[in-house]
């Protein structure tokens, strides 16, 4: 019985180990959609590849960006991890994101913390991703049609000038 | 019938070749290049903007291109007729004054007046259609290219990019053609 109880402990701890990562290695990458005209909502994504020290097969990762949450999906083929989200673009102003990512245990953790009111600040992160969104543009104040309509405009008057003083 | 020849001497003949509507195979040679390749202009718009793929539309582009270039080439040829005229009228004093001096300097006696008038005529020409021909191909390449845009980017922008194309090419050269026929100067 001793035995069954050790080789559970065992079995556990291997499971535990397995989908947790340890001193993890990260390298990101970020985009951020800028242009207001395009659409009405701006898009977010962020990418990583990660090395673990320990075996990571079955790792499942959450993301909280500004108290939300949102699962990481993972690349079938690589260690290529990433999240996307999008927020209306009214809400939209430059601002640096701190996206926290957090493996199962930190998120149910998480999940404790903020069912209990607590501050979700209070559990810490696997790692963190930092990146700046420049905030929004309109692009060019006016439309390139207009811009060329009006060159091809002044061109004609320069030339009709020209002609009229000719045919005149 | 009489031959055209009967009623006018080898001199008028010439005159009446060098400010009539016909071209010289130099002048609708350089009509034809600047027609093809300000026709040829929009096909970048429509690529790049309208995201019409060129292999797919290749003959649609052909045929468009070659439409355009014809009806924008008649309008150089039309406009060029009407503006030979009024050039020479207002470059004859300053062509006269010029062969004048030319001939001051050289010897001038043995020139007969005959032949002073004829070179001041054949001076006359050539600087008359040289400069109508350059006014009549920014002219109408302005006309047209504002057509165009206007057609293509404001009229019809909501058109799908094919139908676009066609109105706003033969619309734009079409037009351009017309506005050229008037004789209202």
């Amino acid at each position: 019985m001793s035995s069954l109880k050790l080789f559970l402990c065992l079995f556990l701890a291997y499971c535990v180990n397995g989908q947790s990562c340890i001193q993890p290695s990260v390298s990101p990458s970020s985009y951020s959609s800028t242009n207001q005209k395009l659409s009405k909502s701006t898009a977010f994504v962020v990418e990583f590849s990660l090395k673990c020290a320990s075996k990571t097969d079955n790792l499942q990762l959450y993301a909280d960006i500004d108290g939300v949450q949102f699962p990481v999906t993972k690349s079938s083929e690589s260690e290529h991890y990433q999240v996307s989200w999008t927020v209306k673009d009214k809400k939209t102003v430059a601002h640096n994101f701190d996206v926290r990512f957090f493996d199962e245990e930190g998120y149910n953790n998480l999940r404790k913390v903020i069912r209990s009111g607590q501050s979700p600040e209070s559990i810490k992160p696997l790692f963190n991703v930092d990146f700046q969104h420049p905030g929004l543009s309109s692009g060019f104040w006016i439309k390139a049609e207009f811009l060329g309509l009006a060159v091809a405009v002044l061109v004609l008057y320069v030339v009709c000038r020209e002609r009229s003083q000719i045919i005149s | 019938m009489a031959p055209k020849s009967s009623n006018f001497s080898k001199e008028e003949e010439l005159l009446l070749q060098d400010f009539g509507r016909d071209l010289t195979r130099k002048s609708s040679l350089i009509f034809y290049m600047h027609a093809i390749f300000v026709s040829a202009l929009p096909l970048w718009l429509f690529n790049r903007i309208h995201q019409m793929e060129l292999t797919e539309h290749a003959i649609l582009f052909a045929i468009g291109t070659l439409v355009s270039t014809y009806l924008v080439a008649s309008a150089y040829k039309n406009n060029k007729f009407q503006l030979k005229h009024k050039v020479a009228q207002k470059r004859s004093d300053g062509v006269a004054a010029e062969i004048n001096s030319q001939m001051a300097e050289n010897d001038s006696k043995k020139v007969s007046k005959k032949e002073k008038d004829e070179r001041i005529l054949w001076r006359k020409n050539e600087v008359a259609e040289a400069e109508s021909m350059q006014l009549a191909v920014v002219y109408s390449n302005s006309v047209f290219l504002i057509l165009l845009i206007l057609l293509s980017f404001f009229f019809f922008k909501s058109y799908s990019p094919m139908i676009n194309y066609i109105i706003s090419m033969i619309g734009a050269s079409g037009i351009t053609a017309l506005l050229s026929t008037s004789s209202k100067n």
